[in-house]
């Protein structure tokens, strides 16, 4: 029997090539993920300012007497930070899918985003008390694993957003971040145990809610309310 | 933890940046230059043209056998009529009358398929060397002169010319003629591993005594082309490939022609495969053994889970997702458009955005090396066929192979 020869080295050296190509494809993921961090990292250190600077604004208000027009623009700001704050959020979320892994530098960032949402929250919820602000703040709970309608829930709020403008804002908290215990918390107050959740007005709404049943939610708080309620 | 999909496309990235850059490595290696050599002497050659059915084309296949450089008295043209319903018999018998100086000879036996009209023409044949002529092939004249001085190599079973589609109109065809090109490339660089698994009907000369020896075509199979091939290889046979002549092929025109061609290639492939699997990781066959037979084998089937993960996970679930996503807004699209804001640089998966380039430079080396191997010109009016090839082919082939599965699973065969 002829025995044929096997191109032993030409196979070695195309294995050699081929895995050097993919480290340098992975390493390149890793340099990205770095970049990233450090620049969600410069992000949070200015929203942390700026929540540092409402919490005084807020103590400022607390102790006025002529709140009405500090009231008007101190939540025009608080609201603009909102939202950078969920546009950070969204950034966020979406380096962690385009990672492949699980990024150690994610976790910090993903708490601190987390406790500046909450924080953000808490602030708002105040500020609606003292400045008798006729907005509506939905506390939106949502896990990046396992809830196919989570990012449709997103879709609908931030299409919500887009319509009722200044009068709505939303805190979105990554629900199933175990790492944060103020997460489980907020969570056991309210008993979520499910996502997508809300919490609209202190009242809990455990599933998914499309444009229609959500909008009539919200209407249903407002004082005076928007033309789209109206409108649909 | 990284997910399973990435470990897929990972997976099946490397595997095919893998195989092409093995090819690579043996290109460049030396010796890969084919080698001109003189026709030093003249012997008998037959040339057998299986026909059915073939009335619009078998004039000029069989002109394009006169028209071989090569002498008179040298050739014996065997065309085998496989029971055709149509005028075929008729114009054959009319070319003979017109051409009695040629040694031209026509058998009629009723459908049988291919393998067994080979062999009554192999039975018959007077020739050192056994000629395949499909009657839809057009070879160019000096084939003989460039392709038998390379049976010099005893060993040598079978030469293969340049294959290329003949006047390649619509995108169907397009396509094909970019694959061709790549196929004939590829079987270039498998010449230098004595790896070649198939000798396509247009043109392959045989040795007529080992085509013999090894017990002619198998008439009973789908793909007799392939199984002629390996029995070649299971001999230890050389097969090579010739880049000095080419024979123009009528290529299907249609979706469902290629289908139908396809369907029966790639099923006959797969039942080659289970005949001869006992040659797949066999080391005593060298690279044929490993890596070859082994690269045959996962080559369809790779295709169609790569591209049924890469069509539902990039395509159809995006696209649902984006339905449901719209439907639960009442279709207002206002936040789509403010989205594309959000996006950043750093947003992209650079990860997977290398592996791609890289995938695709590949690709542009291959397409390349390949018009230049088979000289053809990149910038030709065939020019769009090449975005039409790197967009579709996968597509198309992998829908061939799903085709053939489903065939395989249900029991669907059809005859030759």
């Amino acid at each position: 029997m002829v025995k044929r020869p096997i191109s032993k080295s030409k196979f070695v050296i195309a294995f050699a090539l081929t895995f050097v190509i993919f480290i340098i494809g992975i390493l390149l993921g890793v340099f990205i993920s770095e970049l990233r961090a450090s620049n969600l990292e410069s992000l949070i250190e200015d929203q942390n300012l700026d929540l540092d600077s409402f919490q005084l604004q807020y103590s400022y208000i607390s102790d006025t007497v002529e709140k009405e027009n500090d009231c008007i623009v101190v939540y025009q700001s608080l609201e603009e930070n909102v939202v950078v704050l969920n546009d950070a959020a969204d950034k966020l979320n979406k380096f962690i899918s385009e990672s492949n892994n699980d990024f150690r530098g994610y976790a910090s960032l993903r708490r601190n985003y987390i406790l500046s949402q909450l924080r953000y929250w808490l602030l708002t919820e105040k500020f609606k008390n003292i400045c008798e602000l006729d907005v509506v703040s939905v506390l939106y709970f949502f896990s990046n694993s396992e809830c196919y309608n989570c990012d449709t829930q997103g879709f609908v709020l931030d299409n919500l957003k887009h319509d009722l403008g200044d009068r709505f804002l939303v805190f979105a908290i990554e629900g199933d971040f175990a790492e944060e215990p103020m997460v489980n918390i907020v969570k056991s107050s309210y008993y979520v145990d499910k996502f997508p959740t809300l919490i609209i007005n202190n009242e809990k709404f455990d599933k998914f809610m499309d444009r229609d049943v959500l909008l009539k939610e919200i209407c249903s708080v407002y004082k005076n309310k928007p033309d789209v309620c109206e409108n649909g | 933890m990284i997910d399973l999909k990435i470990i897929f496309i990972w997976g099946v990235s490397f595997i095919y940046m893998y195989i092409v850059i093995f090819w690579l490595i043996v290109l460049f290696d030396k010796g890969i230059k084919p080698k001109k050599e003189k026709l030093k002497s003249f012997p008998l050659v037959t040339i057998a043209i299986p026909a059915y059915n073939e009335e619009k084309t078998i004039e000029k296949t069989l002109k394009s056998a006169l028209g071989l450089d090569y002498p008179k008295d040298k050739m014996e043209i065997i065309v085998v009529n496989d029971g055709s319903k149509d005028n075929t018999r008729n114009i054959v018998l009319n070319f003979i009358k017109k051409h009695k100086d040629y040694n031209i000879i026509l058998i009629n036996q009723k459908n049988s398929g291919k393998g067994s009209a080979m062999n009554n023409a192999l039975s018959r044949s007077k020739g050192e060397f056994f000629i395949s002529l499909d009657s839809d092939s057009f070879i160019k004249k000096n084939a003989l002169r460039v392709m038998l001085p390379k049976f010099e190599d005893k060993k040598v079973a079978s030469v293969l010319p340049l294959m290329k589609v003949y006047n390649p109109r619509n995108f169907i065809e397009r396509i094909q003629w970019v694959e061709y090109l790549i196929n004939v490339f590829y079987k270039l660089i498998l010449t230098s591993l004595n790896c070649i698994h198939v000798t396509p009907g247009p043109f392959p000369i045989y040795r007529t005594e080992i085509l013999r020896k090894i017990g002619g075509y198998d008439e009973k199979n789908l793909t007799e082309d392939m199984e002629i091939c390996l029995r070649l290889q299971k001999h230890n046979y050389k097969i090579v490939q010739s880049m000095d002549t080419t024979v123009y092929t009528i290529s299907p025109d249609t979706f469902g022609k290629l289908y139908k061609q396809r369907n029966r290639w790639y099923k006959g492939t797969l039942l080659n495969l289970y005949r001869y699997k006992w040659l797949i990781g066999n080391r005593n066959y060298g690279d044929f053994g490993v890596f070859q037979m082994p690269t045959v084998l996962i080559s369809g089937f790779l295709t169609v889970v790569a591209f049924s993960f890469v069509f539902y996970n990039f395509i159809i679930s995006p696209l649902l997702r984006k339905i449901y996503d719209l439907y639960s807004v009442d279709f207002n699209l206002i936040v789509d458009f403010s989205n594309v804001n959000k996006l950043t640089f750093l947003g992209l998966n650079y990860t997977n955005m290398f592996f791609a380039l890289v995938s695709f430079i590949l690709v542009v080396l291959i397409l390349f090396l390949a018009y230049k191997y088979t000289k053809e010109k990149i910038f030709s009016r065939h020019f769009l066929a090449i975005p039409l090839y790197v967009i579709l082919y996968s597509g198309i082939i992998a829908i061939m192979w799903i085709g053939v599965y489903f065939d395989l699973i249900f029991r669907r065969m059809q005859k030759w």
